[in-house]
This record gives C-alpha cells, structure tokens and sequence, in this order.
C-alpha cells in the first residue's frame, strides 16, 4: 500500500532496525528495540531462526495456569474421553455446539503471537497454517469433525515445520486426518473420487494454475488419493452431522490415530500429473507414490515462486517484483525448500529494506500489536465456567470468541481452503475500521485482557503535556510525532481537560486520552 | 423545437410522473423544461428522469446449484444423474412445465405468483475453470480480458451513475469487499447497531470522529481515503439503525443482513448498490442432507425466508429494489458417491423486484443429455453480465455506454428479465424521504437495445463466447440514429439503430 502524507504528519520510523521488526515480530516495543539494538539485528534474526534456542518460559508459565490448554494439541483420543466423562449437558457443550478444542487453540495462538519471544517462528507458524489451510472454525455440516483434528494438524504439520523443510510440511500435511476430512478425502469414492484436494493441492498448496495443468490432472490425483480415510470408528464419524455418542462404545479399544488406505476404495493403474508419472499396483504401492507425486510437486520451480509471492506479500509489499518473486523463488528450490534459507534471502533481499511502511496491518495483527505495545496478558478472572463442566477450566475468552471473530480474523480460522488475504484492499472497510478504533479503547479500559498499567508503561516525567505527548508517541511509534499531530493531540487534551490540565487529579486519565489517540493515528496501523 | 412539439414528445397519462420529478430533471438538465399555457411544466425530450432501483447482489458464495433448487421435472434423468440427491416430482413446487421449485423454496412462491421474481437458467460466467478463488474474484470485477483489475463492476457502476452520498454502496457482512472495492470508499457493515465509535473518558465519541478526520485528512493512502469515508458514514447509518421493523426474518445471519438492507433503504440515506453476502457456504461436495432436513435444505429454506420477509419488510420501496443472487458457478449434473455435487459451470440466478419480468423462468436450458454437457457441466448459454447489464441499463440508469464502461470487452444480449423503468411507475404513496435520497436518473428507454428477434425464438444452445473469442473489437462501428429532434450514435459489431429511429447517413 503506498501513502503520501503532508508536512506535520508522523511518517513510519526510517530505521532500518525498526522496520525488521515491524515486518519480522507481531509489534515492535520500545524494550525490544533497545535489546535488539543491543544484540545486533542480524544476530537477532539468526537467533530467530533457531527458535527452540529461545527460552519461551514467560508464556508456558502462564498457559500452564489453566486447566484449558492441556486440550492444546492434544489428538482425538485425549479429547474424546474429557468430553464423555463430563456431565450430560457439557457433552453437548463439547460434542455439538462450540468447538471447544479449536477455540482454546486459537487462545493459545494469539497468547503466544502476544508474548512469545519466538516472534519470526509464531509468524512462521500462522504464514504455513494459512498456506495449507485447515480452518479451526469448522463449517457446522460440512467440517464438523474438524475440530477433533486441528490441534494435531496444528503441532505435527506446522509447529513442528514451520522453520524447517517445505516438502516435510507438504507430506505430512497430505495425509493427516484434518486435511482428509477438510478437503473430502473422507467422502471421496473409487468410481466419483472427490476433486477437491486435488484441486487445491495443485492450485494453492503449490504450483498455482500458472504451471497450466489440466482437469485431467486433477483427476488422476483425486484417483491417487480416492482410497485414503482417517481410520476410525464410525462413532466419530456419523457422516451426514456432528460426531455423536455411540453408547455401545468403550474406550479399551481405540484405534491407532493414523491415516490407513482403504483397498474397497483406492484406485490402481497408471497416474499422471503434469510431467509425473507412476504405475501402482498394489495398495502398497499407493504411499510411495503419494510421496513421490507430492515431491514433484514440492520441487517444481512455479511452486518456489508461488511460496515467493506469499512470503513477498507477508513481508515485503502487497504486489511483491517479479524480480523478487523470481529471486527468491530461485533460492526455494535451490534450497529444496529450506525455510530457513528462504527467510534469510528475503531478509536481505533489496526490496525488504526499500519497503518500509508499506504494508497495513490485517486488524489480528493491529490487535496483538495493542496488546504488545500495552504489555497486557489475557484476562480470565471473569469468565463463567460452562454449566455442567465438571473440569476446573473457565471458557471462552472474549479475545478469540468477540473481540477477533467481529473483526473477522480469528487466528488459523479462515474457513476457505486459500487462507487469509494478505493484501491491504481486502482488509479496507469501515467495519473494520470501526472496529479497530473502539478496540484501542476497550485495551485501556481493561476486559478481555488485564487493564494495562499506564503509569509503569508512560510516566510522568514532566508537568509539560506536549513532553508527555511526545514520550507517549516515541514509546508506541518508535519516531517522532509530527508537529501537526502532536497539535492536534494537544487540543484533544485542552477539549478533555482544560488549558493547564491538572496532572495531580487527572494524570491517568490524561495518559489515557493521548495513548488512544496516539493509536488512532493512521501511522499505527502500518506494519 | 418549439413549445407544441415538445408537449407532443412528452410521456402521456403516465401515472406517478409528478411535479417533483420534473423538477429534479430540471436540475439535472437544466433549461430542458418549459411552462404550456395551462401552466404544467413538461420536459422537452422523449427521455425523462426517474427513480432508480436500488441494486441488491446477494452472493451465495462456494458455487450455488441451481438444478437442486430449480429442479427439471424430467424425472428419470435426474433420478439417473442424481441418484443419492435426486427430488421426486412428487416433492417440487411446480412452477412452470419443465421445472419445479425445491420444497425449501416455499417461502419464494408468493413473489413467483405476483411475479415479482424470475429464474435465468444455465447463466454464469465465461471462464469454466471451476476455482473458487479465481472465479469469485472474476465474477466480482466482470472485467475480462482485462489485465489490471483494480475495482469490482459494482464500483464502476457507481462510478457511471452514484448518488454521491457517502453511503451509495453498502457491504453487508463481509471483510473482503472485491465486489464494491475501486476508486471510492463503500461502506461495509457487520450489524447496524455495531457502526459506530465509541469515546473514551472525557472526549466524546464525535469527538474522536473529528481527531480521526483531522490526523487521516493528512495521508493520502487506501486506508486513510477509507477512514474518511467511515467517519462521514457515522451519521447517516445511525439513521437506518433508528428505523424499526415488525417483520419476522429467519434467525440467521442472513435474515439479520437482509433486515438491515431493509432499514438502510427505509432510512433514505441514498443507498444505490449493496452487496450482501449470504451467510454460509454452499460448496456441497458431500452430505447434503435429505429433501427435508440438513445442508441444502436448511440453506434454500433461509433463502427463501429472508427474501419473502425482505419484501415485506420493503413495502411499497419494493417498487425500485431489484435483488440478484451471485455465485461463482453452478454445479457437476452427477452427484457423486457422498451424496454431494462437484464444481461445475451453468447455474441458476434468482432476480427478484419491483421491475421484474417475473412468474417466468428465462435463459435457454440445455438439457442434461451427455452430449449436450461440457465434461459433465452445464453450459453457459446466457453470460451474467448480460443480466447484470440489463438491471442496470434499465433499471439504474446506465446507459449503453457506461454499461460498456462497467463491463469492458463484452457485447451483452438483450434477455428480457427486467421491465423499463418508465414501465414501471413509481407508485404514488412511495416516501418522499426515500425518494429524496435516491435521486433521479436519466432514463430514456427507446436508447437501450431491443431484444433481437432471433434471440427469442432461437430455442437451441448457443453457448456464451469465451474469453478468448471476447476481445476489446477494433471492428466496432458507430452509427447515428435520429427521431425527432434527436439524435443518438449507437456502437457495436453491426448495430442497427432502436425501434423509432432512422438511420442518419
């Protein structure tokens, strides 16, 4: 997005070190600028790429608080068994109605997008979740079972790859039961196989419909893959509705949680798909050729820049060059798809530098950028424990529930296969913005998250109110305010508080008033 | 052209042409009125200005298919094509000799019966790659063959012919706005009641309007543009959430945006084109449910539901509402194993309104034959924007060269779904206030194209011209007609002048 501003407007930051973690984390603070500065940002982004060398202990401190997150990527036999052995009405709460495990993942996402000190790797996860994307916020009829799958599909396909190897990723990602179930595989037939995964994984998974395949391909893949199913009992797949209790049903025999093929329904003979070929005869056969097919896939050149253009659009600018998508594209398959070698290109590609304030935050990333800026942590004191749950767990945080649902950007929760738009024209509208602005304030007020300490973040440091505007607006923008916003800050707090506002009586109040309209200020919502 | 003249060009016993109207084209084409001698004021040419429709797209996003809500009453085939999700003729809603509705559409026959509501069958777009994501970014530019495409048709509509007022097109649930997305900033709302700001201790919320108008009047970018436009919408939007309503919509997401399209148009704060996404998605590639209950059923039922009490809602407004269902493509003729369909091409468009040529199913159906299918799809035999062309030419006032504007590189047919708007007088209790608000418009119904006859009694399948064949023509000629006094140029391929007219050599 390009912007022009006049004279007197607060332009981004010009520093370079500021600009990487714009781009790099959910939301620069000033803390986190000085140790970086401190550390050295190459060494920093080096440090990020090795996450797991980064100790995350802040966040698991406080997840391991509540009883709710040990549901966070927990699979479908650790979830069945707490929803049954609940009371008769939360098993409807867990079975039916709300998606229990999925909401409490995206808790754990924005928690972690929020304070985790693995910044680049959180970015990572929520760049590969919308690539392949399984939404968490199942379809009611159509995706019903989802949700008993997501946080598995979330752990082992992309927290585990995210800065590791594409092809991994895309392996993994073809078989597991969330993808089976969200793409159709699990209603799929021998003679009608279901084209929808197919689709997909030639069309957003990797080499996008500029690699000029054709319906034919399409249907050999669908072929290939008619016979896979989530092998489990028919009890948790009741097609036609929700999973429902089977009474006859023990928990002694619980099937192993892998994806089998199913011989009644697998088709054999000769696939092809674009330049790829292979002969299967045997349902041994099959997975060897899945890996093989979804290897040429992961190694053809249209797929590198495919991931080239997203990782332009995340990073970079909405209409990345095609010398960038070219070059980095290059690097991917070069790489083989390693991640790390790929962010590290774009990092150091010439169009990243140059791209400074060009990109609006998405209003999930303005509203974790608030919550960072305010160093504020959820807020579950006041929240009703479900009738009939006999777990001591509280739920649902407004955060998830309200707060990111009205805004339309629930974490991981995009419910079309192509994941979240990443361009500023699809995330323009009033309602949005509206949105936005009424949040900043419901951060200061306190609710879904804890009240911010005002007087720890911003302190008075003098009785000057245009030094108090201007410490409060470094500290949020990381650059001088304009003469014409800090003026138009100054008469905002004459109209609230009169001439020489009183900092004995109204200081909070005052801290208050500048911080949300130092927010509002349309420099905050670039990235 | 001297006074008698223009008395005789002048619209005759047309009812609801009032004085008000008059004046309002007097402003728009100033020094065109004259005074007879009996003092009535009477405008010079055969065109007049009138009270546009305001232009409802409802999308129904995922690929809608049409032959489960309009269903073939050819029943042996369907049961052979769609075996698990076929519907015995025995459960239709007969509506015509070869088509019945899905039972779920019940709530749709009363508009079918005072015909105010028509199906275009086999209708869609030109490309048949069956992709979500590319045809329902297409379908919402309409702009093939074209390399940018930078604004959806609805804001280049606007573009040709707004009302100007900050709120001339409204989005209705949706985050991504491809459809209104252009030059200016449309309004998109999520709830009537949640459009507004909220102030913060000691400083009004107007008073936080007035900040965030002042700091953003500063930037010139996509997002500040729109800020300004969310800031002068804060008012007039108050105003549509004001008005009550007794009707009884379903309690869906769908009902509920309906309601406010229906307070929006209620409050006269000039609302031309709104875009409302249904809510929920209709892309049923398995476990469709059964006739009665589950997916498909529960998704017509609401449907139905939230037009008819749509309507109601409008009252006498309905008169200049016209309502189109969007998708991006219609579905595979077999079902597959899941009791599902897949992506296909053809479907079925609903255009429910004041203006509508309704009762009556139109567009020229194929038939389900094997050969008479493209792999398996219906084909395309009418494109939409020919549909979309005709609402706006003669219903909103676009002419044929603004419509060319909206939809570049494409020749549209004349299909006959839509009646004129000097057909269709306003009726004489319709509010002043609403009136106001949508303005006027230049209207001259003998400068639209007239159906062809070939095109009417050509019962065979010509399918639409793909993209490819569809190019910017070169070859285009511009002709001069004349009648009376007036004189029109006409462009196209082989264009004849309009019924009337003569051609000036």
């Amino acid at each position: 997005m390009k912007s022009t501003w006049v004279e007197g407007a607060t332009p981004p930051s010009k520093d370079l070190v500021a600009h990487i973690l714009q781009r790099f984390t959910y939301g620069p603070t000033q803390q986190l600028l000085t140790d970086v500065r401190k550390l050295g940002v190459d060494n920093w982004f080096e440090k990020q790429l090795d996450h797991l060398s980064i100790s995350n202990s802040e966040v698991e401190t406080f997840l391991s608080k509540w009883d709710m997150f040990t549901f966070v990527h927990k699979d479908i036999h650790y979830l069945w068994p707490i929803g049954e052995a609940e009371a008769e009405e939360a098993k409807g709460q867990f079975f039916d109605s709300d998606w229990m495990a999925s909401r409490i993942l995206n808790l754990y996402t924005v928690i972690q997008q929020t304070h985790s000190k693995r910044q680049v790797y959180e970015m990572m996860v929520e760049f590969w979740h919308n690539h392949l994307n399984v939404p968490t916020i199942g379809h009611e009829l159509k995706d019903g079972h989802l949700d008993w799958h997501v946080n598995t599909w979330n752990k082992s396909v992309i927290r585990d790859h995210a800065l590791g190897n594409f092809e991994e990723m895309l392996q993994l990602s073809a078989i597991h039961p969330a993808m089976v179930v969200y793409l159709d595989g699990e209603i799929s037939t021998k003679e009608l196989p279901n084209e929808n995964y197919g689709r997909e994984l030639l069309e957003l998974h990797t080499v996008t419909p500029k690699a000029g395949y054709t319906q034919a391909d399409l249907i050999d893949i669908a072929r290939l893959f008619s016979g896979l199913r989530t092998k489990l009992p028919g009890r948790y797949y009741d097609r036609g509705g929700r999973a429902r209790l089977d009474p006859t049903h023990t928990f002694t025999d619980v099937p192993p949680f892998e994806v089998m093929i199913h011989t009644e329904r697998q088709n054999f003979g000769t696939f092809k798909v674009m330049g790829w070929q292979r002969t299967v005869n045997t349902v041994a056969e099959v997975l060897p050729a899945i890996q093989s097919l979804l290897g040429y896939l992961a190694a053809h050149p249209e797929t590198g820049k495919a991931i080239a253009l997203k990782l332009g659009r995340r990073f970079v600018e909405d209409v990345p060059s095609q010398k960038f998508i070219d070059e980095i594209g290059a690097t991917f398959t070069s790489s083989k798809g390693d991640i790390k070698t790929v962010l590290r290109a774009v990092y150091h590609h010439p169009d990243f530098e140059a791209a400074i304030g060009t990109k609006l935050k998405r209003p999930g990333e303005d509203y974790v950028s608030v919550a960072r800026a305010l160093n504020v942590w959820p807020n579950f004191s006041n929240l009703g424990v479900w009738k009939g749950l006999t777990r001591d767990f509280a739920f649902i945080s407004p955060i998830v529930q309200t707060d990111l649902s009205r805004m339309g950007h629930i974490p991981l929760g995009w419910l079309f296969p192509d994941g979240y738009p990443d361009v500023a024209t699809s995330w323009v509208n009033s309602n949005s913005q509206l949105l936005r602005w009424n949040t900043y304030g419901n951060f200061l007020n306190g609710g879904s998250w804890e009240k911010p300490q005002l007087e720890r973040l911003f302190p008075i440091r003098s009785k000057d109110v245009d030094v108090h505007i201007d410490q409060i607006a470094q500290t949020l923008l990381l650059t001088e305010l304009g003469s014409a916003d800090r003026k138009s800050i100054k008469n905002a707090v004459t109209k609230a508080f009169g001439a020489t506002p009183s900092f004995e009586s109204s200081s909070k109040e005052i801290t208050q008033l500048i911080v949300r309209l130092v927010f509002q200020l349309p420099v905050w919502s670039l990235r | 052209m001297n006074s008698e003249e223009a008395i005789k060009l002048c619209p005759e016993g047309r009812e609801g042409f009032n004085r008000r109207q008059f004046l309002q084209g007097m402003t728009l084409f100033g020094g065109m009125t004259i005074l007879s001698a009996t003092g009535v004021r009477y405008s010079f040419a055969a065109s007049t200005t009138e009270v546009p429709d305001v232009v409802i797209t409802l999308i129904l996003r995922g690929g809608f298919d049409g032959l489960s809500a309009v269903v073939p009453t050819d029943e042996n085939l369907m049961r052979k094509v769609r075996s698990q999700v076929y519907i015995p003729n025995s459960a239709l809603l007969p509506i015509d000799r070869d088509f019945g509705f899905h039972p779920s559409l019940k709530r749709l026959l009363p508009l079918w019966e005072a015909k105010e509501l028509a199906i275009i069958n086999t209708v869609g777009a030109p490309t048949h790659s069956r992709s979500h994501f590319e045809e329902i970014a297409d379908v919402a530019y309409a702009a093939y063959g074209e390399k940018e495409k930078r604004s959806g048709w609805m804001a280049r509509f606007l573009d040709v012919t707004g009302s100007g007022s900050v709120v001339q097109s409204v989005g209705i649930g949706s985050t991504t706005k491809q459809l209104l997305g252009g030059k200016s900033s449309p309004i998109n709302i999520n709830g009537l009641d949640n459009f507004k700001l909220e102030g913060v201790y000691g400083f009004r919320p107007e008073d936080i309007a007035g900040f965030i108008d002042e700091t953003h009047g500063r930037w010139t970018n996509t997002w500040a543009g729109q800020a300004k436009s969310t800031i002068k919408a804060l008012d007039e939007i108050a105003r549509a959430s004001a008005q009550k309503s007794t009707v009884i919509y379903p309690n869906t997401g769908t009902g509920r945006r309906l309601k406010d399209v229906a307070a929006l148009l209620k409050s006269g704060i000039g609302v031309r084109a709104v875009d409302v996404e249904f809510e929920g998605d209709w892309d049923m590639h398995g476990n469709m449910g059964s006739i009665e209950n589950g997916w498909l059923s529960g998704y017509l039922g609401d449907l139905a539901g939230s037009i008819a009490a749509f309507r109601e809602d409008l009252g006498v407004l309905w008169a200049r509402v016209t309502v189109v269902t969007v998708t991006e493509f219609g579905r595979r003729v077999s079902g597959n194993e899941s009791n599902g369909t897949e992506h296909g091409w053809g479907s079925s468009m609903f255009v429910a309104g004041g203006g509508v040529n309704g009762g009556k199913i139109h567009g020229r159906f194929p038939g389900l034959d094997e050969k008479q299918l493209k792999d398996g799809d219906l084909v395309v035999t009418a494109d939409y924007r020919s549909l979309l062309t005709e609402i706006l030419t003669r219903r909103a006032g676009v002419s044929v060269k603004g419509a060319a504007e909206i939809f570049p590189n494409f020749r549209p047919e004349v299909l006959s779904v839509m009646k004129h708007l000097s057909e269709t007088p306003l009726p004489a209790n319709f509010p002043k206030g609403v009136m106001d608000g949508l303005g006027s418009v230049y209207y001259d119904k003998d400068a639209l194209p007239t159906p062809a006859p070939t095109a009417v009694a050509s019962a065979a399948a010509t399918p639409s011209p793909s993209p490819t064949q569809v190019r910017p023509t070169s070859s285009k000629k511009v002709i001069t007609c004349v009648k009376g006094g007036r004189t029109i140029k006409v462009t196209g391929k082989n264009p004849k002048c309009p019924t009337g007219y003569t051609i000036k050599p």
